[in-house]
């Protein structure tokens, strides 16, 4: 079984991926959808982990966020410019996007250079072959002749009462009277910083159309030849490359996860490209987070705390207990994670991980709205159990939150001895948050992990496979602020 | 032409010594910001400003120092050029701003008419330059009376005068443009406005055919014409307005830093009808460990009760740890108040309280007092403190000064000697200098015997401060009698 294309897998409202996926995509559906697909075999993860590695070079991603942006700009101005009447001004504006797409185009075809993964020197060789040759050199070279000629009009203007004169620019009139006027108070100037000035409003009224018009008039030659270049161009049929949509959603959802990475890495998180195995059940994360919880941590600058996790040889289960809100869900949730994107072939948050290739990612999550009648809601947690156990298969990953919470200890024990039994059977990788602790002593496969407090009672959010308690030592008060002669000493700037 | 009267014109802004915020409260310093503002609330937020960012460079400080000469030698004078730059700054604010905000040509209208206005006061100031050119000697009144007769001469203000005449552009405007995206004309570059009657406006302007003229049909557009007039028009509007600015910045640093000159002024005058001296400090630099005083008084204290106080003398030249113990109500607060006070006023270039005053300058002030509050809690006073000395620690640096008031008085005299031997330890290892206001007598007792090298100081009848070592007597158990045994 895969993941079926396109559709949103049940586990992200659990996982809180959606909350990944909605800070990643944004409103692109496109992007948004690759998401949800995972891929088949151990070649496609390490060929997108390629692409990825790749784009994590600045001189690569450069160039190829240039021309996500160009297509997406592109797109959009073509359609404004199709509802343009104005001459004059929509000739300008059609050399502008031939120049602008033309230049991305080119840019991406040159840029890719450093790439290493198949998929990006393909590219780059099909595009170098499709810009040397046949009309998009030319086109590309008259739209740039057509703006340098734009750019080199001169006119001069007088405005008195209702009219507005255009005549002939006078190169000898210096146009300085603003200056002088600066001059004469510059004595008075303390600091010689000027103000930002305000970007142009780039539409015209009706008096700025009116005087291009008579700009027109002015330069007839020139104004012929823009008029003409956009009515044989108009759509760019010789600018756009074969297949650019799916080439442009790619790249776009590559970029776009790396962009959600940039900040976390900026803060000190390490990232990695997960080991993943198609048969080797182990499981190993040193220094993995939540990558929804971290992305809300580092946006309000709180420190982000990275765990352990192993699970080796016949283990398959990790069983985590431990004192309420020290981050055992958290922790549920980067297990989960971190098999869900590595088999997008993303890289993860973490020092390293290696895994296995997951067909699909369960999750078992209390349901907050759920019945509140007790015999219902231990009946509704049954039922999304044995529908967890009947679907996976051995290439599973299965995530349980505090599952038969709502019936007596004895009942809950004997319930989750039978899930965990049916788990073993299915040999899926495991993470167990529950009350429960002798489930980590139920046999080999099991291990046991407990959140954390540290010495003054506070949580520290470090779930470990060993308990700790500490206690706080009322001595060393001075100590802890810092106050120390040698403390002190070593603070202070000399 | 910039005024120079807190530092001289060429030196580099640098950073102020740090002063932690608890300094404002421990030192009273609202009562001696009051009396310097003496109820004018612009005046109150300059000089708290500057109190609270002392400096350490001691030629900007000796600049300052000899302004503050001048202006206590011309005090009429002084107080007759500040009346002129806040005038000027008031009348700026007459003319209202919220009309002309984001249009050119009222923005163009509104600067006119405050240049215009900014012309008579600087005739005005002139006029001052001329009067009293020769009254002053202080390097930053010379150079800005000088700069005033040069820059701003009679010849330069007619000058002024003519252009915003011509500014009104009632002969049409005259500009060049080029194409920028999208065909709109950018770059506008406005030529000298034409004057009045035939050949003002040039030949091929007044003769070509590429006219375009308003209909009126729409009322939008006559709006795009003014859009467009002030498209045309926002360079030099934008000019003039920057040039108000400039002009108006000259009055209001004018106005500022002779503001710091008068709230010292008023400081002087309050204290002398108290019957406290005043006097310049000299000033030594960081690490000299300069600090002898004579008749110096706390004078927020004199400022509060409006009457004369105490004062002392000390020499603490030396010294980097002054220990000062000795029975309550004895005047130490008041003695490290005065103390603290006096080091900050000098680093502002500022007068003390004081017949005579030397000290180095400290590379940050910090206070650390007992606070009101802290008895009135029941848990985590000793924490409080400790944070707050922590605070202290981020700030300082070798060379600083810090005063403390029964410090750690929040635990029992065991602990509280124990950290306070390490603090104190590590100020001295870092060349902090220290005055330390305590009643932990066990441990001013080992310093006084030669733990640390300090200076021990002791309060005596009369809120007299003298050298003299720690004394066991005459402490809480005095008070306490005092107080209740005498019913």
């Amino acid at each position: 079984m895969g993941f079926s294309a396109a559709e949103r897998p049940d586990c992200f409202a659990d996982l809180n991926l959606d909350q990944v996926v909605h800070a990643v995509a944004g409103d692109d559906a496109v992007v948004a959808g690759y998401f949800h697909a995972g891929v088949r075999d151990v070649r496609d993860v390490e060929a997108r982990q390629a692409v990825f590695r790749d784009l994590d070079d600045p001189a690569v991603a450069e160039p190829v966020r240039r021309f996500t942006a160009t297509a997406a700009r592109t797109r959009r101005r073509l359609g404004m410019l199709r509802r343009m009447t104005h001459q004059p001004q929509a000739g300008w504006w059609f050399v502008d996007v031939v120049l602008d797409w033309s230049a991305a185009v080119v840019a991406l075809s040159r840029g890719l250079d450093a790439a290493g993964s198949a998929g990006l020197r393909g590219l780059r060789a099909d595009l170098a072959e499709w810009v040397g040759h046949g009309e998009f050199p030319a086109v590309r070279e008259r739209a740039a002749d057509l703006l340098r000629r734009l750019g080199e009009v001169r006119y001069d203007l007088l405005l008195k009462q209702d009219r507005v004169t255009v005549a002939e620019h006078d190169p000898t009139s210096p146009g300085d009277f603003a200056d002088r006027v600066l001059a004469t108070f510059a004595r008075f100037r303390r600091d010689p910083a000027e103000p930002p000035q305000p970007p142009p409003d780039l539409g015209l009224d009706e008096v700025e159309a009116a005087v291009l018009d008579l700009v027109a008039r002015l330069h007839p030659e020139l104004f012929a030849d823009l008029a003409a270049f956009h009515d044989r161009h108009r759509d760019l049929p010789d600018l756009l490359p074969p297949d650019l949509d799916r080439l442009d959603a790619e790249l776009r959802f590559h970029l776009a996860y790396l962009d959600h990475l940039a900040p976390l890495r900026a803060a000190g998180i390490p990232t990695c490209f997960p080991r993943v195995s198609a048969t080797d059940k182990a499981f190993l994360a040193r220094g993995a987070v939540d990558l929804a919880l971290a992305a809300q941590l580092v946006e309000r600058g709180q420190p982000v705390v990275g765990n352990d996790l192993e699970l080796s040889g016949a283990e398959r289960v990790l069983v985590v207990s431990g004192p309420n809100q020290g981050g055992k869900t958290t922790l549920s949730r980067t297990f989960g994670q971190l098999y869900h994107l590595a088999a997008l072939g993303c890289p993860v948050p973490g020092h390293e991980v290696r895994l296995s290739l997951a067909d699909r990612v369960f999750t078992h999550y209390p349901r907050a709205e759920s019945s509140d009648s007790v015999a219902s809601k231990l009946e509704e947690e049954l039922v999304r159990m044995r529908d967890i156990l009947d679907r996976a298969t051995p290439r599973s990953v299965v995530v349980l939150n505090e599952v038969f919470t709502s019936t007596t200890g004895d009942d809950a024990r004997a319930l989750s001895l039978t899930v965990l039994d049916a788990l073993t059977r299915l040999d899926v990788p495991c993470l167990w948050v529950s009350f429960l602790d002798e489930l980590s002593r139920a046999g080999p496969t099991t291990v046991s992990m407990v959140s954390t407090l540290d010495d003054h009672g506070a949580r520290t959010y470090r779930v470990v496979r060993k308990p700790a308690d500490g206690y706080a030592d009322a001595v060393a008060v001075a100590e802890k602020h810092g106050l120390t002669r040698a403390r002190i000493l070593a603070r202070v700037r000399r | 032409m910039r005024p120079a009267l807190l530092a001289p014109a060429d030196s580099a802004p640098t950073a102020p010594a740090p002063v932690n915020p608890e300094v404002v409260e421990d030192l009273r310093l609202d009562a001696l910001v009051a009396a310097m503002a003496d109820g004018d609330d612009e005046l109150r937020d300059l000089v708290r400003a500057t109190v609270l960012a002392p400096l350490t460079d001691l030629a900007v400080l000796r600049h300052r120092q000899d302004v503050l000469a001048d202006c206590l030698r011309h005090p009429g004078a002084v107080r007759a050029l500040h009346d002129l730059a806040r005038r000027a700054v008031a009348a700026e604010r007459t003319v209202l701003r919220g009309a002309a905000s984001g249009q050119a040509e009222p923005l163009l209208n509104r600067s006119r008419r405050v240049l215009g206005l900014f012309c008579g006061f600087l005739r005005e100031l002139g006029a001052f330059a001329d009067r009293h050119g020769r009254d002053f000697h202080s390097a930053g009144l010379t150079a800005l009376l000088a700069d005033v007769r040069t820059h701003v001469g009679a010849a330069y203000l007619d000058g002024v005068e003519e252009l915003l005449r011509t500014m009104d552009f009632d002969n049409g405007i005259v500009l060049s443009a080029r194409l920028g995206e999208g065909g709109k004309g950018v770059d506008f570059r406005l030529h000298e406005p034409p004057g009045p009657g035939r050949g003002a406006v040039p030949r091929r302007l007044r003769k070509s055919g590429l006219v375009h003229t308003i209909t009126g049909h729409h009322e939008q557009d006559w709006r795009a014409l003014a859009a467009f007039r002030g498209r045309a028009l926002a360079p030099v509007a934008e000019a003039a307005a920057r040039s108000a600015d400039h002009v108006l910045g000259f009055f209001v640093a004018l106005r500022d830093e002779l503001g710091f000159h008068i709230g010292c002024l008023n400081l002087v005058d309050a204290l002398a009808g108290l019957g406290v001296p005043t006097c310049l400090p000299r000033l030594h630099p960081a690490g000299e460990r300069v600090l002898t005083a004579r008749d110096l008084a706390e004078p927020c204290l004199a400022l509060g009760t409006g009457g004369p106080v105490v004062g002392g003398d000390l020499d603490a030249s030396g010294s980097g740890l002054v220990l000062v113990t000795g029975r309550n109500c004895g005047g130490k607060s008041t003695f490290l108040r005065a103390l603290g006070l006096a080091q900050l006023m000098a680093q502002c270039g500022m007068v003390v309280a004081a017949r005579d005053f030397a000290v180095s300058v400290a590379t940050g002030v910090c206070t650390h007092f007992t606070r009101a509050e802290d008895r009135a809690m029941t848990s985590g006073k000793l924490d409080e403190e400790l944070a707050r000395m922590s605070r202290v620690v981020d700030l300082v640096t070798p060379g600083a000064l810090v005063l403390c008031n029964e410090s750690f008085a929040a635990t029992d005299e065991r602990e509280a000697a124990a950290i306070a031997t390490e603090v104190l330890h590590a100020f001295v290892d870092l060349d902090v200098r220290v005055v330390f206001v305590t009643h932990l007598h066990e441990l001013a007792r080992t310093v006084h015997d030669g733990a640390l090298p300090a200076l021990s100081l002791t309060a005596t009848d009369g809120f007299r401060i003298v050298p003299g070592p720690p004394s066991p007597t005459a402490h809480a158990g005095d008070l306490h009698a005092r107080i209740f045994g005498d019913r």
